[in-house]
């Protein structure tokens, strides 16, 4: 029986099995038009020839032959093949092997500046690319490598924590360093990083939240999701004060894949949320939560929503709760119609909305998540607290043949105790750095730091959320950070990077002498075992330490 | 330039897939699994994607090199040969035929022209030592066959689509594509008996990807293979489980067998395997009763410390279950052509060549005229009469292949004269003073002559070739000729030696008295197959001489390679019928199941039995899908992705030695030390730690881009030379004792591969 390959829920679209696969049966792939947007990567069961090379390159587990796949996900099967629908595989394009590239006399000296997905992918790129010819310092405030992946990916999807694994494969690479417990800003300026090295790579993410900008939203009980997620994951920067959830209703404002994130943890069995790695505070806080109910809030049409397919499809599983729509907010407009007849992946989520549409609700005992698209919240009510959101409608038509939005007149109100704004992060201006504003971005070129003017500041990259906005999945990084580092190599190669005026010593000693604490991936490991065996003590992947303090005192100092 | 589409089989490994091959001009655009394939019906695995490729590697030389002032350099075919021809001869003269070697690599089993060719230069060479990679891997199995059967390609294979309940041990073929047994598309057909409700046992230590299609996975400690399917044995006497049935008219020392391994039962050797004897008597007694059952072998139960008596308890368990030579067991097949076993008389053959001589250093007994590839090191870097000289090399790269690759090395660079076919300056042929590269897999013609033989259906199956040679390239076969014309040093040309080769294949098939065309002539026979010259000429005469054969005109409807010339996708020849008695080749006609020379060798177990489980961590190899032995690392698409040479240790044995994925360990035995980054792994059990084999390609002189880009840990540096699995001489790779110790960081930066030799 030929059997085929399904890529699932987790997919990071970094793209690694595209690499292997002999066939080119994995699609979009980098350099073809349909990747950098890409919702995630299928395979095309037509052309796959079962080899599972895929398989082990996955960082997130993400793909199973189709005779092993669980109940859970059964429909990716289907997903992937309606990708291709009816699609005949072209060419097979050529592999390459990267060997080491960069011929300098010197030993090229980078820093990178954030232990998050694009940092370490930039760091990675960097290192394989350059070979013996590169070191690479990698700096974080904080003393845990791996940014969103540890902080910002819900604690019920493990998988997509996984790729965290693949990172740690090239951690002991003779070339890369760790300096754990450095505020760049703070401990040390951007100034000072750039005369220690050749080239300063920002990988700072995007910390700050966008604000849903209107009266109210200060009040108790309304914050942003992504100060949620952050308490929920056990940041040690978000505290343990719990989260008011003694209200039956909760409102997330936006409907990315954060906003489907919040919602489903809030509504999921405690029971299950237990055998997560979720933070201890936020597990207690959720067992006495009192929320039935979460609606999830799009100010455009259900062919808008910024979630994907397959975080649609998870929702829809989440054991006793019904996700619902309402049918009316599902209608199409001809443009739209058109949209949808040119795009199967758009089709197979509006199809998955349909379903929704037309289920019918389960009993009281069953907890919901509604998704309501076409209203924008005017108001988060209330005087001490939240008490609710007041809601517009929007009205949608086509203009020359594009769907365009409007606020209607009608207004409703909600009540809510817990309102959680997810309409995007933004990178917030780091001091020495020239800033894009409008963007919420550090202000560069296609990877290159560049002036107000355009001019590019020698030596100096970004890469991750903080170039090019909060978009895409971890694995988007990649190939984010795979673009900076060959304009870095570039100029490298031409000689517009300025060799250190310092010593690594100069910095060394800069830092023992600034930061009290310091630690590097010893530190981390031991972190990471005393985690892991607490976890196994209690039935979990691992029970995170949240205190800084706690983190400092296991981790140690580095060697 | 318009897309056109070329269907040949795989030539890479024994899957023989068919595939269909989407070309423009010279280019491969894309490669798919022939759905019209009578054996793969589509299959395909990603090395088979890779042809265009190969004859696209920049890496793979088109003309010869020779030694110049220490260098290899591009010369003329005629000065790589008259270098060639001089340089053996003068050892020749010097020191006489037996200072001279060859060593036969796998690839060229898989290579129409260099099989069929390799009689004419070892002949015109007199007799020169023979090594091949047959003595690193499957000489136990070669032992057996030969001692049960007459022959040593003689090979019960196992009957897989029909099988009810399969045994596999010791063998990866979801990763391997199977070996010894050739069926493409091994997964395909592993699913089927689960599907038609049959069972699948996989029993490895490792948890492999064929482990994993498995109803039952057992766990044996690494070595003790023997120990258990001895014990099986045991049960079935011990329980009144032997039916012999039809077997019973063809065996002889039935009981013989049963007194040997009485006393090695299930609750004697179970702390020494590590698996409880009531699974081993639960096992045993459902697979006697499963009728249609079989139990298969590979590298698992060969390169290892018993493996000429695994491989013979092997055959053992299906002889006395009934199921050799039955449906659905373990069949022989029958092959259109190149099987010993479809020649001379049937159920006859003479006593199998064991023993005649012995090596020169270790007094190591021949078998099959071959000397253990484990001692080639040794016969030429120990001094004394008889030394070895000069080596030619035929697709063997033995620095990667064979144990103690340091020795192998220093050796190979010793030598007066290193003659090596084939196409890339690697780890061995870097050291040679002549390289003859053959043609790209594209611009030669296959059939698998080999590889029929041992297929699980009979199938005939010739691909011409698809792109044309440059004007500068040789065919194999011409390589080979004009190879044995230059020993030979008497001015024959490539015409000269073909034609003669013609006539000796010509002549042994009339001469055959149990052949379709004894009494013809050779005369008659060369000139029905004008005008073809070269292995296809060969080729001719075997098929048609052969069990399918037209016989020249005796049997109209029978094969002839134009009848495969007109079938691109394939003669299906059947499904495996029963052959005893008239497979065997053996003295008397039977099977007897004691021979000495392998029941000789059980006290060895016993005292591995009575000395328990070793302390300690042992060293196994691993398959990966997207390798082939020690060659193709040097193509891209196959290099790709995640480091695969890397340690496989269990997450109990990482812990205990504080190490991580991505940290390096230095791995040690007796014969050397390498550094190894680590993979943790469930996979491997507590105690076993893996490396993959085949890699390296690292040091200076080695002309392979990719491969060099992306060096390995090449695992033969740890392998010791000096154990073997003593009745077959076959090298021990699997169950290394080794020690792994952390290193530190600042460790990191010595060189992974101190050979820098060269």
């Amino acid at each position: 029986m030929a059997v085929t390959h399904v890529i699932t829920q987790s997919c990071c679209n970094d793209a690694a099995c595209t690499a292997v696969c002999p066939v080119d049966c994995i699609q979009p792939a980098p350099g073809t038009p349909g990747f950098a947007a890409a919702e995630m990567l299928y395979i095309d069961p037509a052309t796959c020839i079962d080899c599972g090379c895929c398989v082990p390159e996955c960082p997130v587990d993400a793909i199973r032959p189709d005779v092993d796949l669980p109940p859970s996900l059964a429909h990716f099967a289907q997903l992937n093949a309606g990708y291709f629908d009816g699609r005949r595989p072209g060419p097979v394009p050529p592999r390459s092997v990267r060997a080491p590239s960069l011929a300098l006399d010197r030993r090229l000296r980078v820093a990178v500046v954030g232990a998050g997905p694009a940092g370490l992918y930039a760091a990675l790129d960097l290192l394989e690319t350059g070979g013996s010819g590169v070191a690479v310092d990698v700096y974080d405030r904080l003393p845990t490598p791996g940014g969103l992946i540890r902080y910002g990916v819900a604690p019920d999807h493990p998988s997509t924590k996984l790729a965290a694994e693949a990172f740690a494969v090239h951690a002991r690479d003779p070339g890369l360093r760790f300096r754990f417990g450095v505020e760049v800003g703070t401990d040390v300026t951007p100034a000072e990083l750039a005369r220690a090295h050749d080239a300063v790579v920002y990988a700072v993410g995007a910390a700050g939240a966008r604000s849903i900008g209107v009266p109210g939203e200060d009040l108790p009980g309304s914050l942003p999701a992504a100060r949620f997620v952050a308490w929920y994951n056990g940041h040690p920067e978000a505290g343990d004060r719990d989260v008011d959830l003694s209200g039956t209703r909760a409102v997330v404002i936006g409907n990315g894949n954060v906003a489907l994130d919040v919602a489903r943890v809030l509504v999921s069995d405690p029971a299950l949320l237990a055998t997560t790695d979720m933070a201890g505070h936020a597990l207690d806080a959720l067992g006495r939560s009192r929320i039935r109910e979460v609606l999830v809030v799009g100010r455009r049409g259900p062919l808008q929503a910024a979630f994907t397919t397959a975080e649609l499809t998870a929702l829809e599983r989440v054991p006793g709760v019904d996700v619902l729509a309402d049918r009316e907010e599902l209608a199409l407009t001809p443009a739209e119609q058109r949209l949808l007849a040119a795009d199967p992946v758009l089709r197979a989520r509006y199809e998955v909305l349909l379903r929704l549409a037309t289920r019918p609700p389960g009993g009281p005992a069953r907890k919901r998540i509604r998704l309501r698209f076409l209203a924008r919240p005017v108001r988060v009510l209330g005087s001490d607290a939240v008490t609710g959101v007041r809601l517009r409608r929007q009205e949608k038509r086509d203009v020359d043949g594009v769907v365009t939005f409007r606020p209607a007149g009608t207004t409703s109100t909600v009540g809510a105790g817990l309102v959680l704004g997810s309409v995007g992060y933004l990178t917030p201006p780091l001091p020495g750095l020239p800033y894009d504003a409008d963007r919420g971005v550090v202000r560069n070129a296609d990877g290159r730091v560049v002036d107000g003017s355009g001019r590019a500041v020698p030596g100096a990259y970004v890469v991750g959320w903080a170039k090019r906005g909060p978009s895409g999945v971890i694995g988007t990084n990649k190939h984010c950070a795979a673009v900076t580092a060959g304009h870095l190599r570039a100029d490298a190669a031409a000689g517009r990077l300025t060799p250190p005026e310092e010593p690594p010593q100069w910095l060394d000693a800069l830092l023992a002498e600034r930061c009290d604490r310091l630690t590097d991936w010893a530190g981390w490991r031991r972190l990471d075992r005393h985690e892991r065996a607490a976890g196994q003590a209690v039935g979990r992947p691992r029970v995170k330490v949240t205190s800084l303090p706690d983190i400092w005192r296991i981790a140690g100092r580095a060697g | 330039m318009t897309a056109r589409t070329a269907i040949r089989t795989c030539p890479l490994c024994e899957a023989t897939c068919g595939l269909v091959l989407t070309m423009e001009g010279d280019r491969v655009l894309r490669t798919a699994g022939d759905e019209d394939d009578v054996f793969s019906k589509g299959f395909m695995c990603p090395k088979g994607a890779t042809l265009g490729e190969l004859h696209h590697d920049p890496d793979w030389h088109r003309r010869p090199l020779i030694r110049h002032r220490g260098r290899l350099v591009e010369a003329s075919w005629d000065d790589a040969f008259e270098l060639a021809g001089h340089l053996v001869r003068a050892v020749v003269e010097q020191s006489g035929p037996t200072a001279m070697a060859a060593y036969f690599g796998n690839p060229i089993s898989h290579n129409l022209g260099g099989l069929l060719y390799a009689p004419v230069y070892l002949k015109a060479l007199g007799s020169p030592r023979l090594f091949t990679a047959s003595s690193l891997d499957q000489r136990p199995k070669d032992l057996v066959n030969a001692l049960l059967y007459g022959d040593r390609f003689t090979l019960a294979v196992p009957d897989l689509d029909r099988t009810d309940f399969l045994v596999v041990i010791g063998a990866n073929p979801v990763e391997s594509n199977g070996s010894l047994a050739t069926a493409p598309g091994w997964p395909r057909r592993l699913r089927a008996i689960r599907e038609r409700g049959g069972r699948l046992v996989v029993v490895d230590p490792v948890r492999t990807r064929t482990a994993e299609l498995a109803d039952e996975h057992i766990r044996p400690r690494v070595g003790s293979d023997a120990a258990l399917l001895a014990s099986m044995v045991s049960v079935l006497f011990d329980e009144g489980l032997v039916r012999l049935g039809r077997l019973g008219g063809f065996v002889t020392g039935v009981e013989r067998v049963r007194e040997a391994l009485a006393d090695l039962t299930p609750e004697r050797v179970a702390g020494f395997t590590g698996v409880p004897a009531e699974s081993v008597r639960d096992l045993t007694r459902r697979f006697a009763a499963a009728g249609r059952a079989c139990v298969y072998g590979r590298i698992g139960t060969t390169a290892t410390e018993f493996g000429t008596l695994t491989s013979w308890l092997v055959d053992l368990v299906n002889i006395l279950t009934g199921n050799l030579d039955r449906e659905g067991g373990a069949m022989f097949p029958l092959p259109a052509c190149g099987s010993p076993n479809t020649r001379g008389r049937p159920g006859f053959g003479p006593p199998p060549r064991l023993g005649r001589f012995a090596s020169r250093v270790r007094g190591l007994p021949e078998r099959f005229g071959e000397l253990p590839t484990s001692c080639l090191a040794e016969e030429i870097d120990t001094p004394g009469d008889g030394q070895l000289r000069g080596l030619l090399l035929i697709s063997g790269n033995p620095v990667v292949s064979a144990p103690n690759s340091e020795r192998t090395a220093r050796a190979l660079a010793s030598l007066d004269a290193l003659v090596a076919v084939d196409p890339y300056v690697n780890d061995s042929t870097r050291f040679a003073h002549v390289v003859l590269p053959p043609p790209g897999p594209l611009q030669r013609s296959h059939y698998d002559v080999h590889f029929s033989t041992w297929a699980v259906r009979n199938v005939a199956n010739y691909s011409p070739a698809v792109l044309d040679l440059d004007p500068r390239q040789l065919q194999e076969w011409q390589i080979m000729c004009r190879l044995a014309a230059a020993f030979e040093g008497r001015g024959a040309t490539e015409a000269d030696v073909d034609r003669r080769h013609a006539e000796a294949t010509a002549r042994a098939a009339v001469a055959d008295a149990h052949s379709p065309v004894s009494g013809r002539t050779v005369e008659q026979l060369l000139a029905a197959v004008a005008p073809r010259v070269g292995p296809e000429r060969l080729l001719d005469l075997m098929i048609r001489s052969g069990p399918y054969g037209d016989a020249f005109g005796g049997r109209p409807d029978g094969l002839s390679l134009a009848t495969l010339e007109a079938r691109p996708h394939g003669v299906d020849l059947g499904p495996l019928r029963p052959r005893l008695p008239e497979v065997l080749r053996t003295p008397t006609g039977t099977v007897a199941l004691d021979p000495p020379l392998v029941v000789d060798d059980l006290p060895r177990l016993r005292a591995a039995v009575a000395s328990r489980a070793r302390d300690g961590l042992v060293l196994v190899g691993r398959r990966h899908v997207r390798s082939n032995n020690s060659w193709m690392g040097n193509v891209p698409s196959l290099m790709t992705g995640r480091p695969r040479s890397t340690l496989w240790l269990s997450p109990a044995d990482a812990e205990r030695l504080g190490v991580g994925t991505g940290d390096l360990v230095a791995v040690a035995t007796r014969v050397s030390t390498v550094h190894a980054p680590v993979e943790v792994s469930e996979r491997v059990p507590p105690g076993v730690v893996s490396l993959p084999h085949g890699w390296l390609h690292e040091p200076d002189g080695v002309r392979l881009a990719t491969a060099r880009a992306r060096p390995g840990v090449n695992s033969n540096r740890l392998a010791d030379e000096l154990v073997l699995d003593v009745p077959s001489g076959n090298a021990v790779l699997n169950g290394i004792p080794v020690q792994v110790t952390a290193l530190r960081p600042d460790e990191y930066e010595q060189p992974v591969n101190p050979l820098t030799l060269m």
